[in-house]
């Protein structure tokens, strides 16, 4: 039997071992959300208009596209889960997991597929069909956006996913609850990054508004309500730097060196 | 060699060892029983076999491999069924349609057959049928896997007495076949039949490791109306209708071989054991 037959094989087992449910999280979610829509009575702003209240139900595309992502992202985690549970939860079923007959690599490739691409896939899909069937079949009181504007809610909620999975589903096999402490520590060094990466120190300050600032050389700027000077005496406003661009592969190549660290931990564990 | 088991020590990270210095060698095909007291030993024996623990001394091979490395051939012909085994809650025959192909002699038929004769329903779901039912479900899996070696965790736990026979009678067709069967138990006299060697594991070693059949010859049991006489070096233990002595003298005994009663002698009676020459087949002086 070939490599590729005995992933899919894995794949089919733990496929087989989700119940019906999993499959309607997302589209329950988005329904949820939907029907919150109607009852609310939000503004346009917000990209959502009762039909209850108001006239028509108008959903822009922005806000569906969250919608379906955190929609599906929520429901991933939730199948993700599932799959955990049934695999690596309980001693037993480690047990059974680390003895059917799978390479290292034949394990890793199989959950890799199940994790992100399966998982996802089955959560971020239903919505997002549901929301192009409903846009075609949609009385008109009901704006919603045409499908073309929806695919970026793969793409978000499919990152959304990944990075979740990538920090707590491997390390979480290998190390059980102790990743808790890690990831709260990923998250301290986060809120650090982001307070180093801003600047507490500005040369600007604002005067009061008139209709002849604008004419003076040191005014520098201008928000909603005064201008700004650019020798007044400091004052501490936050400004965010553009971090370096290399920053953003360099955080990837991290992250996937990190999950294949944690995988080889987690597929390598001995049972407890 | 099937298994060979050089010094191997192990602990949870207590501290102390639960397995202190065990040497174990397997080198044909048969049924071996693995007794110990509770805690003793018997259950991270039987992972450490199948690669689901580490040693933290020593080293462990089976069919030639690392088991720790867990490497496919290996995970292949090996079957590990714990004392309460994680099965999903199919029918019988879905699990053996899902988990079957996993291993390369799995045998439907046989799978059928045993179940047939466990008297266990091929279609019913297991969390819809007893704890005895649902046993019979895993054992006639792990019997219908075919792996050279097979690693059995209390399995007569659940089993009626026809399902205990039936039990029997399958690992001696698959001993047959080839298999080496390793059960840990503590419900020795249920597989005594049928079992072709004995280890008995206690202060975190092997206490003992006889073939059965040569036990027989060596020890001799006897049904007593009074216990040892002080300075007898043998043991001897209560029973209906007297006292169950055990020698170590090669004698013919007018009782039946027991292998509890062995059991408790090698263990807490210090009975001796026969050094036993694998070429020659026969005892030592």
């Amino acid at each position: 039997m070939s490599s590729l037959k005995r992933i899919y094989l894995a794949c089919r087992v733990a496929i087989a071992e989700l119940n019906l449910r999993n499959y309607l999280l997302s589209v329950s979610i988005l329904i949820g959300s939907f029907i919150l829509g109607l009852l609310v009575n939000n503004d346009s702003n917000n990209g959502v208009i009762s039909v209850l209240r108001k006239e028509y139900l108008f959903w822009d595309p922005q806000t569906l596209n969250i919608t379906i992502a955190i929609a599906g992202w929520i429901s991933g985690l939730i199948i993700s889960g599932t799959l955990y549970n049934n695999w690596f939860k309980e001693e037993n079923q480690t047990i059974r997991t680390l003895t059917l007959p799978l390479s290292n690599a034949e394990r890793f490739a199989a959950m890799t597929l199940l994790y992100f691409v399966y998982a996802p896939l089955t959560t971020l899909l239903p919505p997002l069909l549901l929301t192009m069937a409903a846009c075609m079949m949609a009385p008109e009181a009901f704006i919603l956006p045409a499908p073309v504007y929806l695919w970026e809610a793969l793409i978000i909620g499919w990152l959304a996913h990944a990075a979740t999975c990538i920090a707590w589903l491997f390390p979480s096999i290998a190390y059980g609850k102790k990743v808790g402490f890690v990831l709260v520590g990923i998250i301290g060094a986060v809120i650090l990054y982001l307070n180093l990466t801003y600047s507490t120190i500005s040369d600007v300050a604002n005067i009061p508004y008139t209709a002849t600032a604008m004419l003076d050389q040191s005014v520098v700027g201008l928000s909603d309500q005064s201008f700004q000077l650019s020798e007044a005496p400091r004052t501490t406003v936050r400004v965010a730097y553009d971090p370096d661009q290399s920053l953003y592969p360099f955080a990837q190549l991290v992250f996937a060196l990190m999950m294949l660290a944690a995988a080889y931990f987690a597929l390598t564990r001995k049972t407890t | 060699m099937i298994l060979q088991a050089n010094s191997i020590h192990h602990n949870y990270g207590s501290g102390q060892d639960i397995l202190n210095g065990v040497d174990l060698t397997i080198s044909q095909s048969g049924i071996t029983g693995l007794c110990a007291p509770n805690g003793e030993g018997k259950t991270t024996l039987l992972k450490l076999i199948a690669g689901l623990q580490f040693p933290s001394k020593g080293d462990i091979s089976v069919l030639g491999q690392t088991p720790s490395d867990r490497p496919l051939d290996l995970l292949q012909r090996l079957y590990f069924l714990p004392s309460e085994p994680f099965f999903p809650k199919w029918t019988p025959r879905k699990i053996a349609a899902y988990y079957g192909p996993f291993y390369p002699n799995f045998n439907n038929q046989l799978f059928l057959e045993t179940l047939s004769d466990f008297r266990a329903d091929p279609d019913k779901p297991l969390d819809k049928v007893s704890f005895g039912q649902k046993r019979r479900a895993q054992l006639a899996f792990a019997l219908a896997t075919r792996t050279q070696i097979l690693l059995l965790d209390e399995p007569t736990t659940g089993l009626d007495i026809q399902g205990k026979d039936q039990f029997r009678r399958t690992l001696i067709a698959g001993t047959e076949a080839g298999q080496t069967i390793i059960i840990a138990t503590h419900l020795l006299s249920e597989i005594a039949p049928v079992l072709d060697h004995v280890l008995v594991l206690n202060d975190g070693k092997i206490h003992a490791h006889l073939p059965l059949e040569l036990a027989q010859r060596f020890y001799s049991f006897n049904l007593t109306t009074s216990p040892l006489p002080y300075g007898d070096k043998g043991y001897a233990r209560r029973v209906p209708g007297g006292w169950l002595t055990v020698h170590a003298d090669g004698r013919q005994g007018n009782a039946a071989f027991d292998l509890e009663t062995l059991y408790l002698a090698l263990t807490d009676g210090g009975l001796p054991q026969p050094g036993f020459d694998l070429n020659t087949k026969n005892f030592q002086a």
